[in-house]
């Protein structure tokens, strides 16, 4: 059984921060991207297995492979960062099985509509419901970009939302 | 033949800073552009700027990123193979050096060339400058 140390909802995936930070934090040694537009995107996705420093394993499955993995313990070995692009599939992932006690917001980019909570990290109305929700299920939800930031609580980030 | 322009991706924008050092020895270069990847794009975002910026970019123009693995990356590689143009990450001076000077000198741009002396730029300067040396005495 995997062991996740770290499941990051991040809308640029495996980027900068990520592969040089995040990775050597939490000792992973697997990074599983759920994103079913980069599973589906050959060219791209050998993109991102080619950038995987040394000794972590990348792959990438659809949100239902993801879940069915999960659920049928395919979830192989390792320390595992888990790495969604956001909390719409976050949510999806949860309800099909994957229930992780803790999550990290890391980034999740601008559109219209949306509103800066946290450095570049932004939220809408549908957003906002999704972590009430994982929030009510107990999950612990961080926001924080880079482990030099003082880790914020989803609390916190709630209340900027609305004011 | 529409002179080839080089677009640098970067984190930061670091490469605009290069770019103007740079013509304190290269003079003017105005065939090149730079966009930066700022904290707050999405890869979507980003991926929309740049694209728009290729896509009036002659033929045989190229594309440097900073770091293979990082957004900058990412986005060229999607957009260079889209638009068939080059992509190199990695960028430094020697690079913008060989490139630009091409560009000046014969307005064209040698691929193979720019790569090349990029891969060569690279080098421990001690133990190659003795490694010469050495030659030399034998």
């Amino acid at each position: 059984m995997a062991e996740i140390v770290l499941c990051r909802i991040d809308s640029r995936l495996i980027h900068g921060q990520v592969m040089t930070k995040w990775v050597n934090q939490c000792q992973a040694n697997r990074i599983v991207v759920v994103s079913d537009s980069l599973a589906a995107d050959e060219f791209m996705l050998e993109i991102y297995l080619m950038s995987a420093p040394a000794g972590v394993k990348v792959e990438c499955l659809s949100r239902a492979d993801a879940v069915k993995n999960w659920n049928d313990n395919e979830f192989l070995n390792g320390r595992v960062l888990l790495l969604l692009p956001d909390l719409e599939s976050m949510k999806e992932v949860y309800d099909g099985g994957i229930q992780l006690s803790k999550i990290q917001v890391g980034g999740l980019g601008g559109a219209p509509n949306r509103k800066v909570v946290f450095q570049n990290i932004t939220l809408d109305d549908a957003d906002v419901e999704r972590l009430v929700y994982l929030q009510e299920k107990g999950v612990e939800i961080i926001f924080q970009t880079i482990p030099e930031d003082v880790p914020q609580d989803v609390s916190t980030i709630l209340k900027k939302y609305n004011n | 033949m529409e002179k080839p322009q080089i677009l640098l991706l970067t984190h930061g924008g670091w490469g605009k800073a290069l770019t103007e050092s740079l013509k304190m020895i290269m003079g003017s270069v105005d065939f090149v552009h730079e966009i930066p990847l700022t904290p707050e794009l999405t890869f979507s975002e980003y991926y929309a700027l740049v694209d728009e910026y290729a896509a009036g970019m002659p033929k045989k123009s190229l594309i440097i990123t900073d770091v293979f693995g990082g957004t900058t990356t990412n986005a060229g590689a999607k957009i260079g193979r889209e638009r068939d143009l080059k992509v190199i990450s990695g960028l430094n001076a020697p690079i913008m050096i060989e490139a630009c000077t091409q560009i000046q000198y014969t307005g064209d741009l040698n691929f193979d060339v720019v790569l090349q002396q990029g891969q060569a730029s690279v080098m421990d300067v001690i133990h190659e400058v003795n490694q010469s040396m050495g030659k030399k005495e034998s």
